[in-house]
């Protein structure tokens, strides 16, 4: 079937699972971690945050193709390690969005009014096509927010 | 229990985005196995929420079990939860299962979780590490395959600031947080919420539905609802069971929502085309109940100052108590 120019095509996301863990219930193996943060990107920090906080995690089979770590304050979520799989096939906007609308979900019922993240290289023009904005504060980094309302 | 527990389609009626956002999460985390920590004010449907997250997961099957740690003493809270062995203590005639063995296989949800008491902290953290408990005077480890769900209507963080909750603790419980919102917060939900509880007690009641008058209808918009969604569904029982009108109307409806109603703005005037009965007296019982609990409550159970702000002798306000009934009040205050 064609589609009509200038429409996009419906994404089946149905291979995909969203998993919300701590690290009690299941632990993100080694070679997960370094496919998912490849290089200098797994930190000694953030391997101890991997292994320590709560996290939400895009599974499709069997494989974890996206992850990020959950830190919630009284009023919002922080995501300090976003890591995607680019070598997994899926594309890359359908598995952020899957792990963003998750991370939205997951701040809007904890009572957050903003998510904050640290974007995975060359996804901040995907996020802010989502709203996201860098933060304004002092000392803000790299990082994005959403207010969720 | 803190009260009477409501049913599963009163809560998930509402379409505020906060209370859509908490059911669309429900689904998402169903299967996980990891710890969920319900924060929210009395009343608004913790151990629902709860029990929809089990329904809703793999272990829908096993036992559901809620436990409010609010209503059990230091002592009896260790041998509630954990079981006791015969001999343990003056009465343990024989061995008995906590609630965590009852809940073998399935959920165990311990609500009003920012009541436990240090000591029990410590063993509950011991059982969500090691998922094994010790019954009280026994020395056997016990592993037990339980779900932990908690809820409480304090901020566990601040009372960790506080130093009256164990970090460790709070970081296993807080794995997945739900925020349950004050319906004062989500008014848009109250009509809908009020119509559906009207339809379900009126239905039991076996009549039709009477339509709400817009003043009814308005006074429930600007209620408060410090009770939330219990005590909008047990006003709306109550009217249920008294009013026999063709219409609600302000006459109706319980003193508390009548009596804010009135403090808010003038008493409002409607248009009572066919008048029914009302029985006065029992009006007036309602109103009088009222301001006396009002009145109690701001001297802070001083009946003295009580009096003097209802204008009327100690010994009246005494009497006044017994024949209402409330003793009981009296004695919390």
């Amino acid at each position: 079937m064609s589609t009509p120019a200038g429409a996009t095509t419906p994404i089946d996301t149905s291979a995909f699972e969203i998993r919300v863990n701590s690290p009690d219930t299941e632990e993100l193996s080694a070679a997960d971690m370094r496919r998912l943060f490849p290089g200098s990107a797994l930190t000694g920090s953030r391997l101890n945050r991997l292994h320590e906080w709560p996290r939400v995690s895009v599974v499709c089979g069997n494989q974890i193709v996206a992850v990020a770590t959950c830190q919630k304050t009284d009023t919002e979520l922080r995501a300090a390690d976003v890591g995607i799989d680019g070598s997994c096939g899926c594309s890359l906007r359908v598995v952020l969005d899957m792990l963003v609308d998750a991370l939205e979900l997951a701040g809007l019922a904890g009572g957050c009014r903003r998510l904050i993240l640290m974007p995975p290289s060359g996804s901040p023009d995907l996020l802010e096509r989502r709203g996201f904005t860098a933060i304004s504060e002092r000392c803000a980094g790299g990082w994005l927010e959403k207010p969720l309302v | 229990m803190a009260g009477r527990p409501f049913s599963i389609d009163s809560v998930v009626v509402g379409r505020s985005p906060r209370m859509r956002a908490v059911f669309d999460f429900v689904r998402v985390i169903a299967d996980s196995e990891s710890n969920v920590l319900i924060v929210g004010e009395t009343g608004t449907g913790k151990e629902l929420i709860a029990n929809l997250i089990h329904q809703s997961g793999r272990r829908r099957r096993r036992p559901f079990v809620a436990v409010s740690c609010a209503i059990l003493t230091e002592t009896l809270i260790e041998s509630e939860l954990f079981g006791h062995e015969r001999g343990a203590f003056t009465g343990a005639i024989k061995d008995r299962p906590g609630r965590f063995e009852m809940a073998e296989g399935g959920t165990i949800f311990l609500d009003d979780i920012d009541d436990v008491p240090a000591s029990v902290q410590v063993k509950l953290l011991r059982v969500i590490q090691h998922r094994i408990v010790e019954r009280v005077g026994g020395t056997r480890a016990i592993p037990v395959d339980v779900r932990v769900i908690t809820g409480s209507k304090r901020s566990l963080k601040q009372l960790v600031e506080e130093g009256k909750f164990r970090e460790d603790l709070y970081y296993r419980l807080n794995v997945v947080p739900i925020w349950l919102p004050p319906l004062r917060e989500r008014r848009e939900d109250i009509p809908l919420l009020t119509d559906h509880f009207m339809r379900r007690f009126f239905r039991e009641r076996g009549g039709g539905v009477p339509e709400m008058s817009p003043t009814v209808r308005e006074a429930f918009l600007r209620y408060p609802w410090p009770g939330n969604v219990r005590e909008l569904e047990n006003a709306c029982e109550r009217i249920a069971q008294t009013c026999t009108c063709s219409q609600v109307r302000c006459g109706c409806m319980p003193a508390s929502i009548l009596f804010h109603t009135q403090l808010d703005s003038p008493p409002p005037v409607e248009q009572q085309t066919h008048p029914a009965a009302v029985s006065l007296d029992e009006r007036l019982h309602e109103v009088e109940s009222h301001l006396i609990t009002w009145a109690l409550k701001v001297s802070h159970g001083n009946k003295s100052k009580a009096a003097e702000l209802l204008q009327i002798k100690r010994s009246t306000l005494g009497d006044r108590i017994r024949k209402l009934g409330l003793e009981n009040l009296e004695a919390h205050d």
